[in-house]
């Protein structure tokens, strides 16, 4: 216990004060030691520690977590992990409908799930990197640099790429997972390269492991903080937007005696979504009404969500696993696997 | 006190650091405030107070002894620099002027 809270806090203190902090640190847990016994000076030093993490004593992530990283690599993990964000958000951004823009949300969205396989690889690369980093210890050792953490990253990878690549294919098309495995592939043939220059001798900086760690924690956070509030906006602007053709169909229906075989009829322009996750709002007539219906796609948790309208509230969709209601009259969605 | 900067917890740290004349570390500063006002105070709180007096120019340190007990880690020893002995007579002198000028029925 006492060994892993001293680790816990050389990874957090400034390496300026280590020496003097860490001393007094141990100092009053042997003096606890004696006074309160074991387990109560045990319970102490980890107070004692975690009251430690002030700026002051940290100083700045630079200088204590990201010792093996630079500035360069700290700003490049954090512009992928931004990107990783802005490819969640992408189908529920105004635009025109784009099945790629649909296909970055649903790969950025499974690495947040997929990717969690990779966070104790990245947490245990990280303590050995910085371990070595810190306590300066030679090559003497069996330190390999990463290599086999990274070994092991990139087959848990080549697996989820597999599943992505063959669940994109069924989904979305041969194109879109064609496109997929050549990023994929091109990615992997990158870092071959840089993978095996990890056995060479040599103390560069090594900012991998943070990669794995933080990545799928934010594609993670991005799917369930972001994602059901875009997804709820989206919904709720193109319903509004469809909502304006209810009183011309009803007119048209009133004028004609039935209602329009096509959303053509009303002479007006087709409906676009305005948003780049969802094609279109399709009309359809019915024997008792008619029906209103857009796709959104969610990708985990839900595949494809179907918001419909029903001028008789008979939606008639099939296979869904769950449906709701929303604010407007006759409208509801239902998720679909 | 605005004038220098300096907090009430700042001018307590400073006062032990001027009370252990030289000897003044971590943890003895923990053990003399709690001694002297029976002020609880985390070793965080006092570092970091340690580190903003030393940028302040109140106290300097130097490295002490290593000994087992602190894993071979040598110790900060922080002594009260003239500077510092200055802001706390000028915080001293302060408060006594603020002392003599509230009126003995106030007092009572």
């Amino acid at each position: 216990m006492k060994n892993i809270v001293i680790h816990l806090f050389r990874l957090i203190c400034h390496p300026s004060f280590r020496e003097e902090v860490e001393g007094d640190i141990l100092e009053q847990y042997y003096q606890n030691k004696i006074k309160w016994g074991k387990r109560k000076a045990n319970v102490l030093l980890f107070k004692e520690v975690a009251f430690l993490v002030k700026p002051a004593i940290t100083d700045n992530l630079k200088h204590t977590i990201f010792i093996t990283m630079n500035t360069k690599q700290l700003s490049r993990l954090v512009l992928t992990n931004l990107f990783f964000l802005g490819c969640i958000a992408l189908p529920f951004l105004p635009g025109p409908y784009n099945v790629y823009a649909i296909g970055a949300s649903g790969f950025s969205q499974f690495i947040g799930f997929m990717g969690l396989l990779l966070v104790p690889i990245g947490i245990v690369w990280a303590f050995f990197e910085h371990r070595f980093k810190v306590d300066e210890l030679t090559l003497a050792s069996n330190w390999s640099n990463g290599f086999y953490f990274a070994i092991s990253a990139l087959l848990i990878c080549l697996i989820m790429i597999a599943i992505l690549i063959t669940l994109s294919t069924i989904i979305l098309g041969v194109s879109v997972g064609a496109i997929l495995a050549m990023a994929s592939l091109t990615i992997v043939l990158y870092f071959i390269p840089k993978m095996s220059r990890l056995r060479k001798p040599g103390r560069a900086k090594q900012s991998a492991p943070y990669y794995l760690i933080f990545i799928p924690l934010i594609c993670l956070l991005g799917r369930v903080a972001m994602a059901p509030r875009l997804s709820d906006f989206s919904r709720s602007y193109v319903i509004e937007k469809a909502q304006t053709f209810i009183p011309m169909i009803e007119d048209y229906k009133n004028r004609n005696g039935h209602y329009p075989i096509t959303l053509d009829d009303l002479g007006m322009p087709r409906i676009k979504s305005n948003f780049m996750g969802v094609e279109g709002i399709k009309y359809e007539r019915t024997s008792s009404g008619y029906k209103l219906s857009f796709i959104q796609w969610l990708h985990i948790g839900a595949t494809q969500e179907i918001v419909s309208y029903s001028s008789t509230n008979q939606h008639g969709i099939k296979n869904h696993f769950a449906s709701f209601e929303t604010d407007q009259k006759n409208w509801k969605y239902f998720w679909l696997d | 006190m605005g004038q220098y900067n300096i907090g009430e917890f700042e001018e307590i740290v400073l006062l032990t650091v001027a009370i252990l004349d030289g000897k003044a570390y971590c943890l003895n500063i923990i053990e003399e405030i709690e001694d002297r006002i029976d002020r609880k105070a985390s070793m965080g709180a006092i570092q970091t107070v340690l580190k903003r007096l030393e940028d302040k120019g109140m106290v300097v340190s130097e490295f002490g002894e290593a000994t087992n007990m602190r894993g071979g880690k040598r110790k900060r020893l922080y002594t009260i620099t003239t500077y510092g002995k200055e802001v706390l007579d000028t915080i001293k002198t302060q408060r006594m002027a603020l002392w003599r000028a509230i009126p003995k029925l106030s007092l009572s």
